[in-house]
C-alpha cells in the first residue's frame, strides 16, 4: 500500500522524537520537582519526589523502546490503524512532555503523560505481539 | 497541452454512523475543538483584565490648599511653624500660627486645544530674617476629569514636601501630573466622583481630622492618587538681609500630559480578545490535522465509501 510510505517512517520519527524529549527530563528533572514543593521543603520530600520522577521515565522508556521493538521486528509494522495510533500518541505525547520542560510544569504531568500517551499504545502493542505468536501475523501483506 | 480551465473537485467520503471513520473523524473534530481551548486558556491572558487607553485630563484649579512651612528661629534657636489653609476650619485651630500668603495661579493652554497644559502656581510667604525655613509640605487641589472611555470627575490633590538641608527662600517644584491607580477604573454610565472630600463643605471635621498626617493619610489610602511624577526641584537658599521685606515662595509647575488610563474592559471587548485567540489556535490545529484526516480517509487506512464526482468519466 501506498500509504505505508508515509506512515512507517513518521511512526519511526515520532516513537525517536518521543524517547529524547524523554530522555531529556532526566537533565531538567530537578526543576520539575523544585517546583512541585513548596518553598521550603525537606531533602526527604525532595528524594521521594524525585525517585518517583525517575520510575515514571523509566516507565516511559520501557514502553517507547518495547514499541519501537514491535515495529523494528515487523511485529506492527504493517498494521495501518495501530501505526496511526501510535502516530498520534507519541507526537502528543513527544509535544507535551517538551513543553512540560520548557514551563517546567509539576513532576505528576509525567505520569498523566505517561497513562494517557504512552502506556496505552505500548498496551496495544503487546496484544499485538502476543496475538502473533498465538494466532499469527497480524499485519496486511 | 495548455491548461484551459481549472476548478477543484469535491470528494465525499461516507460511512456509517457507528463506524470508525464517524469515530475518528468526530474525534479530530472534537479534539481540535477542546484542545484549541484548552492551549489559549494555559497560555494565560484569555480574558483580558486590565487595559489601558490614552487621554488628556481636563483639570482645573480649584483655589484649595493646605501649606505649612517648618524651620528654626536663628535668635532663640527654637522650631517654628507656619501654616495657611483655604479651608477655615484649619486655620481656626491653627490660630497662633497662621501667616497669610499670596496665592498666584495661571493656566496656560501651549497648543490651543482648549485643554490646560500646564498650570504655574506660586504662594509667596511674608516671612522675618530670622525665621529660617527648611522644610515644606503642602497640598493644592486639582479637579480631575476623563471623559472618553472612563468617566471620571474626581479632586486631585498634589502633595508636595520638599526638606532643605539649609535655610531657603525659595522652593521650585516642576512636574508632570499622573494619575496612579491601585485597582483599573470600572467603565460605567455614571461619573466616578470622590465619594468623600478631603475638604468637605457639608460637615465639620474634628481637630485630629486637619492635621497633615490625617490629610496625607486620608490622601494615600485612595484607589485614585495624583502624583508629580516625574518631578524635579530646586531650592535656593536664603539671602542675607533683606529685612524688613523677607519672603519664603513656593513655585509649583503642574504640567497635565496625556495620561495612561488603566480600565477594566467591558464583556464585549473581554469576548473578543478570547474569541480570536481561541480561533487562532483553532487555524493552528487544522494547518496539522486536516491534512491528517486527509491521508488516513485518501489512503483508506479507515476505511470508507469514496464518492467521487468525476467517476464515471474517469478511465483507470
Amino acid at each position: 500500500m501506498k500509504a505505508f510510505d508515509a506512515l512507517i517512517p513518521t511512526r519511526f520519527m515520532a516513537s525517536i522524537c518521543f524517547l529524547i524529549s524523554v530522555m531529556m527530563v532526566f537533565s531538567t528533572m530537578a526543576d520539575n520537582i523544585i517546583v512541585s514543593l513548596p518553598s521550603t521543603y525537606s531533602q526527604t520530600s525532595y528524594d521521594s519526589y524525585k525517585s518517583s520522577l525517575n520510575l515514571v521515565l523509566s516507565l516511559h522508556i520501557i514502553c517507547i523502546c518495547f514499541n519501537l521493538a514491535g515495529f523494528l521486528f515487523g511485529f506492527s509494522m504493517f498494521i495501518p490503524s495501530h501505526t496511526i495510533l501510535v502516530i498520534i500518541s507519541h507526537t502528543i505525547g513527544c509535544i507535551y512532555s517538551c513543553v512540560a520542560i520548557m514551563e517546567t510544569w509539576h513532576y505528576l504531568n509525567f505520569w498523566y503523560i505517561w497513562a494517557f500517551f504512552s502506556a496505552p499504545v505500548a498496551f496495544i502493542e503487546a496484544c499485538i505481539v502476543i496475538g502473533t505468536f498465538s494466532l499469527g501475523s497480524l499485519n496486511i501483506t | 497541452m495548455f491548461c484551459v480551465h481549472t476548478h477543484p473537485v469535491k470528494i465525499r467520503f461516507v460511512a456509517p454512523f457507528f463506524s470508525s471513520a464517524t469515530l475518528f473523524v468526530f474525534l479530530a473534530h472534537v479534539s481540535v475543538i477542546i484542545f484549541g481551548f484548552l492551549i489559549a486558556y494555559f497560555s494565560h491572558g484569555l480574558w483580558l483584565k486590565e487595559s489601558f487607553y490614552r487621554e488628556q485630563p481636563i483639570v482645573s484649579y480649584r483655589d484649595q490648599y493646605f501649606l505649612k512651612l517648618m524651620g528654626t528661629n536663628s535668635t532663640s534657636g527654637k522650631p517654628f511653624e507656619l501654616k495657611y489653609s483655604s479651608f477655615e476650619q484649619i486655620n481656626l485651630i491653627n490660630n497662633d500660627v497662621l501667616r497669610y500668603p499670596d496665592i498666584r495661579v495661571r493656566h496656560e493652554d501651549i497648543n490651543g486645544d482648549g485643554i490646560t497644559d500646564q498650570f504655574l502656581l506660586s504662594a509667596t510667604f511674608p516671612v522675618v530674617e530670622e525665621e529660617q525655613v527648611q522644610r515644606v509640605e503642602g497640598i493644592f487641589m486639582f479637579s480631575y476629569m476623563l471623559r472618553n472611555r472612563v468617566r471620571l470627575n474626581v479632586e486631585a490633590p498634589v502633595l508636595l514636601s520638599h526638606t532643605g538641608g539649609v535655610a531657603g527662600r525659595e522652593l521650585f517644584v516642576s512636574g508632570s501630573l499622573s494619575l496612579s491607580l491601585a485597582n483599573a477604573l470600572p467603565v460605567l454610565p455614571s461619573v466616578r466622583t470622590t465619594r468623600d472630600p478631603l475638604f468637605p463643605t457639608n460637615r465639620t471635621l474634628s481637630s485630629s481630622e486637619v492635621t497633615m498626617t490625617s490629610l496625607v493619610d486620608k490622601v494615600a489610602a485612595r484607589n485614585d492618587t495624583f502624583l508629580l511624577e516625574p518631578a524635579v526641584s530646586t531650592w535656593n537658599v536664603a539671602m542675607v538681609g533683606c529685612n524688613p521685606k523677607c519672603n519664603f515662595v513656593i513655585r509649583l509647575k503642574v504640567k497635565i500630559p496625556n495620561q495612561k488610563v488603566w480600565y477594566v474592559p467591558t464583556f464585549i471587548e473581554v469576548a473578543k480578545f478570547s474569541w480570536i485567540q481561541i480561533l487562532a489556535t483553532w487555524v493552528f490545529l487544522y494547518f496539522f490535522v486536516l491534512p491528517f484526516i486527509h491521508f488516513i480517509l485518501d489512503h483508506q487506512i479507515i476505511q470508507s465509501v469514496v464518492k467521487h464526482p468525476l467517476k464515471k468519466f474517469h478511465r483507470d
